[in-house]
């Protein structure tokens, strides 16, 4: 007998499949199930009219006007013109399946586009004056951010055009121990890992005293510490002074040496309050050792790298921060750490870890980066304010990479961050090109972000950089005019 | 309503950059319709030949373009060179339609594929600096000229008559779902199924069903999302993380081109068999293999074989004596890393697996292992590493990067970072563990499963790939997850 011939099988088969595949398009676009966001599944939508549900009814408070935001009416007031982007929404079935050869898919090269700070760009005149002398006066600039400043990216590379601009060749604060001294490009440190307890502002628990840079070291006992110069930063070439910050020293002293001399002995001063050690070197040394003998021997915040006057750039990179919980570092010991400093422009650039939770409170973010300038207004009073609004951050689309929706949002908050807090604010998104410019940038020769759409590398840091000096030198400029 | 019929016009053109893969949508449309009128001429056989014929050459021309052109050309050459060798008695003669054949064949492979390649290499050897040429990558195009190729081999070694239909023969090497990925299929297995009446078993479909799900969860879920959302960045950058994630961004890779290879594979079996045609295995466990020579009796079994029977053994194979055996075991290797692209790293990869090969013959470790079952997982664990040693040069952009892996993971572990890595990447950790577990089960619980699904009936069997669809779907528009620096 004959074994039955299913052959005609897969047309059911298949009917049944495409006939569900259709219901299914039918279920409502937002769903959740046990907390898990699902994404609506449509096998007609590359039939269907394009961005059908981008008419949105309410008035959202939070709508990225673009750099419309700043223009003013007649009294001076700043409004908004109306939206520049239409919403993203939906999801493309037959795009979101097709990507296996989709790398090989040619995209537009980055459109970088200048763009100038907006917003109160009156208070950074304190900034621009100090440019004007950082030959005869050093010009301190402090650079807060988040992972994407990690290892002295973007800082380095303003810090770089600066100097090159104003004068400098200080490489500035680096903490006692960190974690990106592996692709850190401009200092070679190093330090005994097991020598020393670090703490940092995410986990302080005995509210240990911290100063600008988030964290604390305390020796272990035969405690050391290595900066060394590297060959990627020709103007960082040498160190002549080394400045070490700490605080509730015991009566003690710690050891140094310069390029491997034997090293000298200095003690401690066992004042209350930011403590600062100079150490001068005979000679501009390529090299500082300095060693902690003594167990507990003091709360050790961070040191400076110098080499002469002008600009100075200093990282203090966050990771993993929203920027909030800046208000946790001590308002005194940053006002006594400033008494050293003396900065005169801080720069703020957070936002990457706040995105994914911008649409639920972008008030609430909102108000506490409002505060938290307030709070650095006071630890550093005379210093100018710069924001920088989050970068382009890729989102899948299909097999598309686009603007997370949640970027807008997020820059449209911290726009009204810069405005609340009358701070200047920089675009660093419209700079990079503006909507859907992170897919260029890491399919860019040579590639200027990682593939995560989120990240720059070093060549990406760069050209951030460049675009963010040239807005900063451009200001300088136009005040030097009207004057 | 026009705009309908305007984008629909627009799907059914070649776009470049979007190739018809089995996990779009189109294609399941694309099948639907192949099904739905294959119904009708499936009794006759020239009508079913040139119509599943007609739809292969359109599917190769929305992955590539006219270069489906290529496909055409290079089938009349072999077909007529087939006929020809068969038709004269004179050995010389047979022999340079043979290289005729081959050279049309290997210099279509050669100038597409390899072209910029030997100019790289030129200028980088300081011999000559010439301008890179603008050539265009036909899809698949290393697979068809190798199934072509195995043709003509065969009839000249009178292992395989010469096929009348040239039609016949096109369908065999334009054949649609092997044509873009694989498996390679001999001329010898497949052509006399195309006069065979079509008959799918019950079984079958079983299997068929059993097969597109499980390539479907492999290519389109386990591996699209490590790659995506861990293993890409850490190979990108591997100095900015830790050993640890380092080595568990080795064995991620590991799992994931094994999925996405043998995924696609067994998607390309399974809608074959639907169709009633039977493509070989491809890939067997691969990573159950206790040593090298077994890993290529499992991995890519329809190339392994190809290039022992139509290389090594056209070398010479073993019947020279042990060191020329040796040699044609280190040239089999070499090409065969080649073959997988126009890069030194492959020939790299190909030349440490062609080097461990020998080592094991000469050890006869493939003996050793098999004495008892702890010899056996002793080898496995063994032959595991090697093969994870070779996928870093296989994978890393430059020597460089491959060896700041291995210094990372030698000297930089870091395995405390453990619990803050599964924080960091639930899902990815439970891909790679389910990913290996699926691996790991033996033949039997694969051919239960296979059966339970032969089982269900139409509907069930519907709802399983709707749902698996829908999975792929929320997979695949999941937010690109940011990197996760540990503390270290």
């Amino acid at each position: 007998m004959e074994e039955k011939n299913y052959r005609n099988y897969p047309v059911y088969l298949f009917a049944t499949i495409i006939a569900l595949l259709y219901v299914i398009s039918f279920l409502p676009k937002e769903q959740q199930i046990f907390g898990v966001h699902l994404r609506h599944v449509d096998i007609l939508s590359d039939l269907k009219q394009p961005a059908e549900e981008a008419q949105k009814e309410t008035i959202d408070p939070y709508e990225y006007k673009g750099e419309d935001f700043w223009k003013k009416d007649n009294s001076g007031n700043i409004t908004g013109m109306s939206p520049v982007y239409a919403s993203i929404g939906g999801f493309d079935f037959i795009q979101a399946l097709i990507s296996a050869a989709s790398n090989s898919a040619p995209v537009a090269d980055p459109q970088f586009k200048n763009q100038e700070l907006n917003g109160n760009t009156d208070q950074m005149s304190y900034f621009y004056n100090n440019l004007k002398n950082a030959a005869k006066k050093p010009v301190r600039i402090a650079h807060f951010g988040d992972s994407i400043i990690g290892g002295d990216l973007i800082t380095m590379d303003i810090r770089d055009n600066l100097q090159k601009e104003f004068g400098g060749q200080s490489p500035g604060v680096l903490a006692i121990t960190s974690q990106d001294i592996k692709f850190r490009m401009t200092t070679e440190h190093s330090f005994a890992s097991d020598k020393w307890q670090t703490v940092d502002i995410n986990r302080n628990p005995k509210k240990l005293p911290m100063v600008a840079n988030g964290s604390v070291a305390i020796p272990k006992g035969g405690s050391w510490v290595e900066y060394a110069v590297t060959p990627h930063y020709k103007n960082l070439n040498a160190y002549k002074t080394v400045k070490i910050y700490y605080t509730d020293a015991k009566a003690s002293s710690i050891n140094y040496s310069f390029d491997g001399a034997p090293a000298k002995s200095v003690a401690l001063n066992t004042n209350a309050g930011v403590q600062e050690l100079v150490l001068n070197a005979p000679k501009p040394a390529k090299k500082v050792r300095i060693e902690f003998p003594v167990e507990g021997q003091a709360n050790v915040f961070c040191v400076s790298l110098e080499n002469g006057g002008g600009v100075i750039v200093d990282n203090f990179s966050f990771q993993g921060q929203t920027g909030e919980n800046l208000t946790r570092l001590p308002l005194d010991l940053l006002q006594q750490f400033n008494g050293y400093m003396d900065y005169s422009l801080v720069i703020l650039q957070f936002g990457l870890n706040v995105i994914d939770k911008i649409e639920k409170d972008p008030a609430g973010y909102d108000k506490n980066m409002v505060e938290v300038v307030k709070y650095l207004k006071q630890a550093f009073p005379k210093a100018s304010f710069v924001m920088m609004g989050v970068n382009d951050k890729g989102f899948k689309k299909g097999a598309n990479i686009v603007s997370d929706p949640s970027v807008l949002k997020l820059l449209a908050v911290q726009q009204s961050i810069a405005k609340n807090a009358d701070i200047a604010f920089w675009n660093l998104f419209e700079a990079m090109g503006g909507m859907n410019s992170m897919e260029s940038w890491v399919k860019a020769n040579p590639p200027l972000a990682s593939s995560d759409y989120t990240h720059f590398n070093d060549q990406g840091a760069r050209k951030v950089a460049d675009l963010f000096s040239a807005a900063l030198i451009d200001g300088y400029k136009e005040a030097k005019n009207k004057r | 309503m026009p705009d309908v019929f305007e984008r629909f016009s627009e799907l059914l053109v070649y776009n470049s950059g979007e190739p018809l893969i089995f996990n779009s949508s189109f294609f399941l449309f694309f099948f639907f319709f192949c099904v739905l009128f294959y119904q009708f001429v499936v009794n006759h056989k020239r009508a079913r030949v040139l119509f599943l014929m007609t739809l292969s050459l359109y599917f190769y021309y929305k992955s590539s373009g006219f270069y489906f052109v290529l496909v055409i050309i290079s089938s009349i050459i072999d077909f007529v060179a087939a006929k020809w060798i068969v038709a004269t008695e004179v050995q010389t003669k047979k022999k340079s339609l043979l290289i005729l054949s081959l050279a049309t064949n290997l210099g279509l492979l050669g100038y597409f594929k390899y072209t910029n390649f030997f100019i790289d290499t030129l200028a980088s050897a300081n011999i000559a600096q010439l301008d890179f040429y603008d050539i265009f990558l036909p899809v698949g195009i290393s697979f068809f000229t190798f199934q072509s190729m195995s043709y003509t081999i065969d009839v000249y070694r009178g292992k395989l008559d010469a096929e009348k239909s040239f039609f016949d023969f096109l369908f065999f090497v334009s054949f649609f779902p092997q044509l873009v990925a694989g498996p390679i299929v001999r001329a010898s297995d497949f052509l006399p199924q195309i006069h065979k009446k079509i008959i799918v078993s019950k079984a079958d479909i079983g299997r068929a069903v059993f097969l597109i799900a499980a390539g479907l969860i492999k290519k389109a879920i386990i591996a699209d999302y490590i790659s995506v959302n861990f293993v890409d960045r850490v190979f990108e950058w591997p100095g900015r993380y830790t050993g640890f994630e380092n080595l568990m961004a080795l064995y991620g890779y590991a799992l994931q081109i094994y999925c996405d290879f043998s995924g696609y594979s067994d998607m390309a079996i399974g809608l074959a068999l639907l169709i009633g045609f039977k493509l070989p295995i491809n890939f067997n466990s691969p990573y159950q293999a206790a040593s090298i020579t077994e890993f290529w009796r499992r991995w890519h079994i329809s190339l392994s074989s190809w290039l022992k029977d139509y290389l090594y053994i056209t070398l010479g194979g073993n019947r020279n004596g042990k060191f020329r055996q040796y040699v044609n075991l280190a040239v089999t290797m070499l090409l065969g890393g080649l073959w997988h692209g126009a890069n030194w790293k492959f020939v790299v990869w190909g030349g440490i697996h062609g080097l461990v090969l020998a080592i094991e013959k000469f050890l006869n470790f493939p003996a050793w292992v098999g004495k008892n079952k702890i010899t056996r997982i002793i080898g496995i664990l063994i032959t595991f590493h090697i093969a994870n040693l070779c996928w870093i040069f296989f994978r890393a952009d430059s020597f460089e990067t491959g060896m700041i892996m291995i210094n990372q993971i030698l000297f930089f572990f870091n395995g405390s970072i453990l619990w803050q890595f599964l924080q960091g990447y639930p899902y990815v950790t439970l891909l790679i563990i389910v990913g290996f577990v699926l691996h790991f089960m033996p033949p039997s619980t694969e051919a239960r499963m296979e059966k339970i699904v032969t089982s269900m009936p139409l509907v069930v069997q519907a709802i399983y790939l709707v749902a698996i669809v829908w999975l792929v779907a929320q997979v695949k528009t999941a937010g690109i997850h940011p990197f996760i620096y540990f503390q270290f």
